[in-house]
């Protein structure tokens, strides 16, 4: 999965041309990004809540009020029974039709509750009228019983029967106008002369008091109305009923007819709807509330249009106040950013923002001493290669010293006048080697063995110029023979044991070049028997005084302790070096150290190599 | 390439917060506007009779449109005309006080066709229960809403034609034979064409259709004549016709009225009607068959289609046919006739 999002993202980046992004890019837009998710979420979730609790409060609010609308029915339709009681168990159970007349009795009842009834009328099981108010009924017989409402009577004996609203005219007279009316019939005992029989009572009732009852309880609004129909779902009375009559509206009932008593989600005429049923008693008749989406959806149109002002001018507030908080966050981190460009573009001694948070005034501090280490270390990088450049030169220098060739060939000019030829030709030959190994073809590092064999010749040159007034001895391990050192390092020892050790010393001096191994290190010294060396001259051979070298040095090879010192340190590492030992009186031991390198032909460009890479 | 990313990077800014911007706008317009009501058009109803009952549904059918489009409906209060200028003074005298729009029942089809083709008023006006075309008219000149007379007289006819058949195989069911005359059952027979008023579209239409189809027929003979006053009456009565056919509500229920206080071998009745007198007698069986025009739709179109026309301002003519009912007297009491026959009245 993270590599599929990885390798979106990237051809993300490359369609929009999006190079990598900054810190305070990065800052903003994870904010931005997180706080709008989390608040499109929760305005969503609140959205939702608030929808849910405007359905449910519109539906139990629909709910209560079809209640109170079905105790309002269910008492108009009692109070109707009870007329027809009243007419029934007062009235008719009690009269003998052969000898009595009820058209009184049903006259009283009509005038009590002509507000509401529009006729009275009881007929014998054969559809002969036996009493009616307020007018006389004349339709024939044959016709009153095919009348659904004197059916339905005798399907249920027991039961009263309210039928669907229709017009009723019993009489054959013309109506002063047409009534719709609900009829309320009944099977009743008659009682003819002693002989009982079965008649239908018909009490008509205004059907237009039900449709004023309704039409309280709905208003002009019509996508909340509530309408009344039968177990069937025909409409008994509907607040749009005179357009469903004329083909203008339509209202789908059959499905609605056969819910029991609760809410219902549905969608009617490509809306979607609550439906709300509570059946009324006795008649089986279902009241319907219907509450159209439009009716909530005013209030809910209103609060998305809320919720998105709110979220965008949420969203434009963070994207600004994101953007600014992190501009002050990054903006410390752009200023050490530029000052590190600076560095990258050459400037070593770039001003350094040093200030911001803690973390990032740390960093440019912290940043700030890494460059001026870095520009010390330089500094000391090139002092130091200045250094060896110089001592490289000077010992360059010394590879011929003029004075020492001139003695020496002095000296070979006399043995010659001498006639010493032997002796000349060995001084010329032990120079030329020391010559040789001077030059060594341009090379710092030599073998050990060239350098011994260089100390050597020089050796037995001096002994022969000081006419042996001293001893020279060479003990060197084998072992560190073929090692690399640098060259010329021993004669200025050699040199520095003759002027200040073994030189007036009578044949009693003893100088002894020893070299040995000991783990990585080699040691070469140079140790002698002469007069010693007080601290103050140590020091002074040590210090680098270049005059004094000078001073030394035009008696001998001239190169200087220190110089070898500084070459070995430069070449190896300050663990190596020149140390001298000496006591007065005693003798003196100047010891170099060295690293046990093994020497070969390209060692020197490995030296320079690695030389560079440490630095 | 740093200084292009970050053009891009400000066009990206400004981008997202131009559309914020313009969200914002419109969710505060959305939240803060109201709906504009729609503006109220003031029509007014001429008719002939307006008291009469057969306008009661028709009446019911203006108010309904009236809550739903917004319209202040004045009904002008009339007992009838005797000819076209008492109707259009009434026209002309609306026109004066402003309305919008004029519902008009024409009471004589060439004489409200004259006075429109000179009336240069801005208010519009349009015909209901009859037009004034002419036979041949293919594009209505006015808008108009009501029946096809000529299907009218068809059903009518095809009423009676159908009548005549149930009463023929009845007599044969009664007499046992099987020789009943089923073709030609009007042939022979006397119909006399009745109307209130000649001068209705209507009545002429329906008229000349029921005649075309008797000629079809070979149906023996007919004759026309006015029946709209007690002299009419008279006349009427002294008339010796097998069938009548009435061709408007008003000579339908007159032609009903002398019928039932007749004694005697009756003609058969039929005709257009939809006055409680004219149900009553369909009841009782005075009237054979009677076709029933929807009112309540047609004043309810009628207000629809002239609010609409007023208020989009469009200068097209409309012809609205609004449905109608053929009712036999054993159907009145059907409950989907009853809904046709029986406003529901307060």
């Amino acid at each position: 999965m993270k590599p599929w999002i990885d390798k979106k993202y990237s051809q993300l980046k490359e369609k929009i041309n999006m190079p990598g992004m900054g810190v305070q890019m990065m800052i903003a837009a994870s904010f931005t990004v997180v706080a709008c998710i989390t608040i499109i979420l929760l305005s969503l979730i609140l959205y939702n809540l608030f929808s849910d609790r405007v359905i449910r409060s519109k539906t139990e609010s629909a709910e209560q009020f079809l209640n109170q609308t079905k105790r309002s029915m269910e008492d108009y339709l009692r109070g109707n029974r009870r007329v027809s009681d009243a007419l029934y168990y007062s009235c008719i159970k009690n009269t003998d039709l052969e000898s009595d007349s009820l058209d009184e009795s049903l006259n009283l009842v009509y005038e009590t509750n002509k507000d509401n009834v529009v006729g009275i009328a009881l007929y014998t099981g054969d559809g002969i009228l036996v009493s009616s108010v307020p007018v006389a009924g004349k339709k024939q017989p044959g016709e009153i019983i095919t009348q659904d409402w004197f059916t339905n009577a005798f399907r249920e004996v027991e039961n009263l029967h309210f039928s669907m609203p229709h017009v009723q005219n019993l009489s054959d007279e013309l109506p002063e106008g047409y009534h719709w009316v609900i009829s309320l019939s009944r099977v009743v005992e008659l009682n003819v002369n002693g002989a009982p029989g079965q008649g239908v009572l018909l009490v008509d009732i205004k059907y237009s008091s039900i449709r004023q009852i309704l039409e309280k309880v709905n208003s002009d609004n019509t996508s909340e109305y509530i309408y009344l129909c039968d177990g069937e779902g025909n409409i008994i009375y509907h607040p749009q009923q005179e357009l469903m009559n004329a083909g203008l509206y339509e209202e789908a009932t059959t499905d609605i007819a056969f819910l029991t008593d609760g809410s219902y989600n549905r969608r009617m005429q490509g809306e979607d709807c609550i439906i709300v049923t509570k059946t009324i008693s006795y008649t089986g008749w279902k009241l319907v509330s219907v509450i159209s989406k439009n009716s909530y959806n005013l209030g809910l149109y209103r609060m998305r249009y809320l919720l998105v002002f709110f979220i965008s001018i949420t969203i434009l507030g963070i994207l600004l106040i994101n953007q600014q908080v992190s501009r002050t966050i990054t903006k410390p981190l752009i200023k050490l950013d530029r000052s590190i460009r600076d560095i990258e573009n050459g400037n070593l001694d770039p001003d350094i923002y040093i200030g911001g948070p803690t973390e990032v005034e740390h960093l440019g501090r912290t940043f700030q001493s890494s460059v001026q280490r870095i520009r010390q270390l330089m500094d000391e990088v090139l002092e130091e290669q200045e250094l060896k450049r110089r001592s490289e030169l000077d010992a360059l220098q010394s590879q011929i010293n003029p004075h020492f060739l001139y003695n020496t060939l002095d000296s070979v000019m006399w043995m010659i006048e001498d006639e010493q030829n032997d002796g000349a030709v060995y001084m010329i030959k032990e120079l030329a080697k020391l010559l040789r190994i001077s030059i060594s073809r341009g090379r710092t590092i030599i073998p050990v063995r060239d350098e011994i064999l260089h100390a050597r010749s020089y050796m037995n040159i001096q002994k022969i110029r000081y006419k042996n007034q001293f001893t020279c001895s060479f003990d060197i391990d084998d072992s560190i023979m073929e090692c690399a050192t640098i060259k010329l390092i021993i004669q200025p020892l050699l040199e520095n044991a003759i002027y200040h050790g073994v030189q007036g010393m009578d044949e009693d001096g003893e100088i002894l070049v020893r070299g040995t191994r000991e783990g990585d290190r080699i040691y070469l010294d140079v140790i002698d028997n002469g007069y010693g060396m007080t601290a103050e001259q140590i020091e002074k051979l040590s210090s680098g005084n270049k005059k004094q070298e000078d001073s030394s040095a035009g008696k001998g090879n001239g190169v200087g302790l220190r110089n070898v010192d500084t070459r070995i340190r430069m070449r190896f590492g300050e663990g190596f070096g020149l140390q001298i030992e000496s006591e007065r009186g005693e003798g003196t031991r100047m010891r170099l150290v060295l690293p046990f390198v093994e020497y070969t032909p390209d060692i020197e460009e490995k030296m320079n190599r690695k030389q560079h890479s440490t630095k | 390439m740093k200084k292009q990313s970050r053009m891009s990077r400000q066009y990206g800014w400004f981008l997202i917060v131009s559309i914020l911007i313009s969200i914002i706008i419109w969710a505060a317009y959305g939240l803060f506007a109201e709906e504009e009501p729609m503006e109220t058009v003031h029509i007014s109803v001429i008719l002939e009779d307006d008291g009469n009952s057969r306008w009661t549904s028709f009446q019911q059918g203006l108010e309904w449109a009236a809550r739903a489009y917004q319209v202040d409906l004045t009904v002008v209060p009339t007992a009838g005309f005797s000819k076209t200028e008492e109707q259009w003074e009434l026209v002309e005298q609306k026109v004066e006080d402003g309305t919008d729009g004029i519902l008009l029942n024409p009471y004589n089809a060439d004489g409200i066709r004259q006075k429109l083709s000179g009336f240069k008023g801005n208010v519009r006006i349009l015909l209901v229960e009859n037009d004034i075309s002419r036979n041949g008219d293919t594009i209505p000149s006015v808008s108009a809403v009501g029946p096809d007379y000529g299907d009218v007289g068809k059903a009518l006819f095809d009423e009676i034609m159908e009548d005549y058949q149930k009463r023929a195989i009845k007599q044969d069911e009664q007499d046992f034979s099987e020789t009943g005359q089923i073709d030609n059952l009007l042939q022979g027979k006397n119909v006399l064409l009745l109307t209130s008023n000649p001068g209705k579209s209507g009545a002429i239409q329906a008229g000349e259709k029921i005649k075309e189809l008797m000629e079809e027929q070979n149906i023996g003979s007919w004759e026309t004549a006015v029946l709209s006053s007690q002299e009419d009456e008279i006349a009427a009565e002294n008339r010796e016709a097998d069938i009548i056919i009435a061709l408007d509500d008003v000579s339908l229920r007159i032609a009903a009225e002398i019928q039932a206080s007749s004694t005697g071998n009756q003609p058969d009745l039929y005709g257009i009607g939809s006055c409680s007198d004219n149900v009553y007698y369909l009841e009782q069986g005075m009237i054979r068959s009677m076709i029933v025009i929807n009112y309540f739709k047609m004043g309810y179109e009628s207000v629809a289609l002239l609010a609409d026309t007023i208020r989009t301002n469009n200068g097209e003519t409309h012809r609205v046919d609004i449905g109608f009912q053929a009712v036999r007297p054993e159907e009145v009491h059907t409950p989907e006739i009853e809904k046709l026959l029986f406003p529901i009245v307060q």
